[in-house]
């Protein structure tokens, strides 16, 4: 304070002194002329503490040091930093806390120097709530960025007015690049963006708002997300002020449910196909859940419902196979386990199935069954296999019937022979006893017998011939061995005999019987023996004999085997044997060995080839014994 | 070569003389001629051709069931009008009498039916071939 | 060779057929010799002796077709009827075409058989009477041309057509038609009678 103290002066004192913000006059070089009240309850010190010196003690570094060097430079070269502009800076109290402190100068024109004068205001408590409104918002910010939905808000005019990380990550934005853009223009496909603009729109004027929404976005890169909204209005009560919405990802999701529905649509077009039904029951009187195939499969309205286990068995099963059914389950349900059975089944329109169920039982620790299986209609598979096996048995018929074509100049030779025996016999005899007076008793005697036992001859030919070509069923039983392997060799005896063979029979008395078809074996031997001829044939040098022999091997079955002294069997005939049309003969049919083959499969038999010892083939086969029955 | 003595001027393309009624044997014998080249005159019955004696033909192809006679007769009644031809006799697989009697006849060979073409072709080819080296002199002795 | 009887031989592997038939023909009053296979025929047969053969078709060992071709390699001039339990067309006119006179299916009637043995037994007569008359045969051998001459000379010295058109420089067809002529001109039943007639024309000249 100057000692020149006017009235002017004193009223500026009272105008600085009742001012609210602090106010401090400095001289061209800085030193303190004034420091209202105000500034000495801001900074805690008595005017006249700083009254004269360097204003500069009132700030912090580097401020402090600087604040001579500021207004010198302004003096000289009249430069503005500070005059006439508010600004915020960093002040210091006499404690030597700092606070935040906005500051406008003004200069003060006298001379020889100007002077400047400065309104500081505290803005601590200013600052210190925008800083907690900053925190508060990024605590809010980092809570939607932690968020794994999207988070939007739209303005009244659809513009993005906030979009959290997630959002903008979805999209393929950065946040500050969407904030401010039109929503659907950006992010919305333009095939439904108007669409979509109209129901946002129509909040406006007020219309209803559904609160949960799905749509797809376009993100940056062009592709199409669906995502499902959940949207709150804003400005509720007043005028519509935007919206505010939770959008999840669900691309995905759908896709997956989609898949989910496709696959059950195809499980149910399977089954359909398959006519494969499934279910579940709760035995005795639980729920049952029957597939829509199940209702298919047996012709039931689906409005009727599944019926109950027991219902299932009377409605369900044919009566021929109603005692069966109930006897496999009540084993399966006395302790649980595989229910396996192919049963006949009769549709609700009375049409008959032959259906396949398999069924898990589970018995639960109340006495209840718990049952999941399956239901196929094998109707068709069953009518194919049995076609199949018809067809097998034509196809043995037609072997045994080629196999007989190929012997059949044999045969009429070894029929017409005692035939031809017979007819001449008894033509000779009639001119016998038409030509002399008294016949010769003994002679007449000696030639009908010669023709009897011819004629049986011819017969016994016959009726082999008959047995072995007749189209018949398979049928199976236990079949003397020696007698079986007899029989076939006296079909084969002419051919061998023809080729000048001998064949030798090497069977033990003592063999048990073997169980089996026996045409159809005795085409397999036939096949064999015929086979062994011809390889006997192709050699001048090796022995002309085969031998037919059988004998009990391994585990009780029977082996029969044909062993001739042909040119063997070479590795490649070998690999190819069996299969069928494959054969080393001019006029084969390449079907023996495929038919024997599958002929003996069906028996459960097996079928081999060997070395002969000393050169040659060994063929042979073996057949379940058949177990303590006697033939 | 030997040369050739028919003395008309042009030659005359061979023919074979086709005797029977058999639809499905004409046909089959039919077949055969084309592919030679060789030409034919038909005869329904062995009447027939009897009562034609045109001297041309390369050879006689004769069902062996004729309307009026066997093939076997037909050769016979041909050979005692002093007609030597050769000829080739169609059977049914199955019927060897015939076959063998036919032979007897003096029949050349005897062809199965319905395998007629393959054997027709090699008798005709043969035939044909014997035709070029010498006259086609139909009456014998 | 002037007396001998002529005589049935039977080769058939079946003994009931060889039985009936040896009961049959003796019944007629036919010497029979009956045979269980050719070879067993081929030890007693002489070529020379008058008669027939009643000759089974399938038999073991040499067959009866394999058995006729041994028997015209030997140039044999007995007359063969075949019988057979399973024939078919090729197999007779095979058998025909080889010389055989007769093709018969077994069972047959008694007769038939009996007849065709007998027209067997009379064209073997016949051949063989012919084969007496040197004269006749000489007569038909000056009918022939040279060159059908020289074709018999080579035929019947077994030498196959197409041999002989090589040495005749000439077709074999050519030599086919010659040796047809040949055959008709000598009244020749079979390449066997032909080498039969040479042979006899050739005795004591």
């Amino acid at each position: 304070m100057t000692p020149r103290s006017t009235a002017a002066e004193l009223e500026l004192r009272a105008v600085l002194d009742a001012a609210v913000d602090a106010i401090i006059v400095i001289d061209a070089r800085g030193r303190i002329e004034t420091f209202s009240r105000a500034a000495e309850q801001l900074f805690g010190y008595e005017a006249a503490e700083v009254v004269g010196r360097n204003v500069s003690m009132l700030m912090p570094d580097p401020y402090r040091s600087k604040h001579d060097q500021y207004i010198g430079n302004y003096l000289r070269t009249g430069e503005e930093r500070i005059i006439g502009r508010g600004r915020e800076v960093v002040a210091c109290r006499r404690d030597g806390s700092c606070f935040p402190i906005s500051l406008a100068v003004g200069r003060i024109e006298s001379e020889p120097e100007p002077r400047f004068v400065g309104f500081i205001h505290d803005i601590s408590a200013r600052v210190q709530a925008v800083e907690e409104l900053r925190r508060a918002r990024d605590r809010a910010q980092s809570y939607l960025d932690l968020a794994e939905v999207m988070l939007l808000a739209l303005d009244a005019r659809g513009h993005i007015s906030l979009i959290n990380r997630k959002g903008a990550e979805m999209l393929g934005w950065r946040e500050d690049e969407l904030v401010g853009r039109d929503w659907f223009e950006t992010c919305i496909p333009p095939d439904i963006r108007d669409g979509l603009r109209q129901r946002f729109d129509d909040r406006i004027s007020g219309k209803a708002l559904s609160a949960s929404t799905e749509n797809e976005v376009l993100t940056r890169d062009g592709h199409r997300r669906l995502i499902a909204w959940r949207t709150v209005q804003l400005g509720k009560g007043g005028p519509f002020e935007g919206t505010l919405s939770s959008g999840e990802d669900v691309t995905e999701q759908r896709a997956a449910l989609a898949a989910l529905h496709k696959s059950e649509r195809l499980l149910r077009q399977a089954q359909a196909l398959a006519g494969l039904g499934n279910y579940e029951a709760w035995v005795p009187d639980g729920e049952v859940n029957w597939s829509d195939e199940m209702y298919r499969i047996l012709g039931r309205d689906p409005e009727r419902g599944p019926p109950g286990a027991e219902e299932f068995l009377v409605r369900y099963v044919d009566p021929g196979d109603k005692d069966r059914f109930r006897r496999r389950w009540q084993e399966v349900s006395a302790n649980g386990g595989i229910f396996d059975m192919e049963f006949h089944a009769v549709r609700d329109d009375g049409e008959q199935l032959v259906v396949h169920a398999a069924a898990s039982v589970v018995r639960r620790p109340d006495g209840t069954l718990h049952v999941t299986g399956t239901l196929h209609d094998i109707t068709e598979r069953h009518s194919a296999v049995e076609e199949m096996r018809q067809a097998q048995e034509r196809l043995t018929q037609f072997a045994r019937l080629s196999t007989m074509g190929e012997m059949a100049a044999g045969l009429a030779h070894e029929i017409n022979q005692p035939l031809t025996a017979i007819t001449t016999f008894s033509q000779a005899l009639q001119r016998l006893v038409r030509a002399a007076e008294e016949p010769d008793k003994e002679e007449v005697t000696d030639v009908l017998e010669q023709i009897a036992s011819q004629a049986l001859r011819a017969g016994e030919i016959i009726r082999r011939l008959r047995g072995f070509v007749r189209t018949r069923e398979v049928r199976q039983e236990a079949v003397a061995t020696l007698h079986l392997i007899e029989e076939t060799l006296a079909f084969a005896d002419p051919d061998a005999r023809l080729s000048n063979i001998v064949v030798r029979l090497n069977v033990p008395d003592s063999l048990p019987p073997i169980h089996c078809d026996p045409i159809q074996i005795q085409q397999v031997l036939l096949n064999l023996v015929r086979n062994a001829i011809d390889a006997t044939n192709e050699t001048d040098t090796g022995q002309r004999e085969i031998a037919v022999a059988a004998r009990v091997v391994g585990d009780g079955d029977v082996e029969v085997s044909v062993s001739d002294h042909g040119p063997g069997i070479s590795r490649e005939v070998a690999v190819q044997l069996g299969n069928p049309f494959f054969t080393t003969k001019d006029s084969g049919t390449g079907l023996g060995i495929a038919i024997s083959r599958s002929i003996l499969r069906a028996h459960g038999g097996q079928f081999g080839h060997r070395p002969t010892p000393g050169g040659g083939a060994t063929v042979f086969f073996t057949l379940p014994a058949a177990g303590g029955e006697q033939s | 070569m030997t040369p050739n003595p028919v003395e008309t001027g042009r030659p005359r393309p061979p023919i074979a003389c086709l005797v029977g009624h058999d639809v499905a044997a004409r046909a089959e014998v039919r077949e055969a001629l084309d592919e030679l080249g060789v030409g034919r005159r038909s005869y329904e019955s062995g009447a027939d051709l009897l009562a034609d004696d045109w001297p041309g033909h390369l050879c006689l192809i004769v069902q062996s069931q004729l309307p009026d006679m066997t093939a076997t007769e037909l050769l016979a009644a041909l050979r005692r009008a002093g007609r030597r031809l050769p000829a080739i006799v169609l059977a049914s697989d199955t019927d060897i009498e015939a076959a063998v009697d036919a032979m007897r006849a003096g029949a050349l060979d005897v062809v199965e039916r319905p395998r007629t073409r393959r054997a027709l072709l090699r008798h005709l080819g043969r035939l044909l071939g014997e035709l070029e080296g010498h006259p086609p002199t139909a009456g014998g002795h | 060779m002037k007396e001998r009887p002529a005589t049935v031989f039977v080769v058939d592997d079946d003994e009931a057929v060889c039985t009936s038939l040896r009961l049959l023909l003796r019944s007629v009053g036919l010497p029979v010799v009956t045979c269980n296979s050719a070879d067993e025929f081929l030890k007693q047969f002489d070529a020379d002796s008058p008669g027939c053969i009643v000759l089974d078709i399938r038999m073991p060992g040499m067959s009866g077709i394999e058995l006729q071709q041994v028997l015209n390699e030997q140039n044999s001039i007995t007359p063969i009827v075949f019988i057979t339990g399973h024939g078919d067309v090729p197999m007779a006119v095979e058998a025909m075409q080889a010389g055989a006179v007769d093709f018969i299916q077994k069972p047959f009637r008694d007769q038939d058989l009996i007849d065709r043995i007998n027209r067997a037994l009379e064209k073997d007569r016949k051949t063989r009477a012919e084969l007496g008359e040197r004269d006749q045969i000489l007569e038909r051998i000056a009918s022939l041309t040279p060159r059908e001459r020289e074709v018999m000379e080579l035929v019947t010295v077994g030498k196959a057509n197409k041999v002989i058109a090589g040495d005749l420089d000439v077709s074999q067809r050519t030599v086919e038609i010659h040796r047809a002529r040949v055959m008709e001109k000598m009244g020749a039943r079979s390449l066997a009678h032909l080498v039969r007639m040479v042979i006899e024309a050739g005795r004591e000249g």
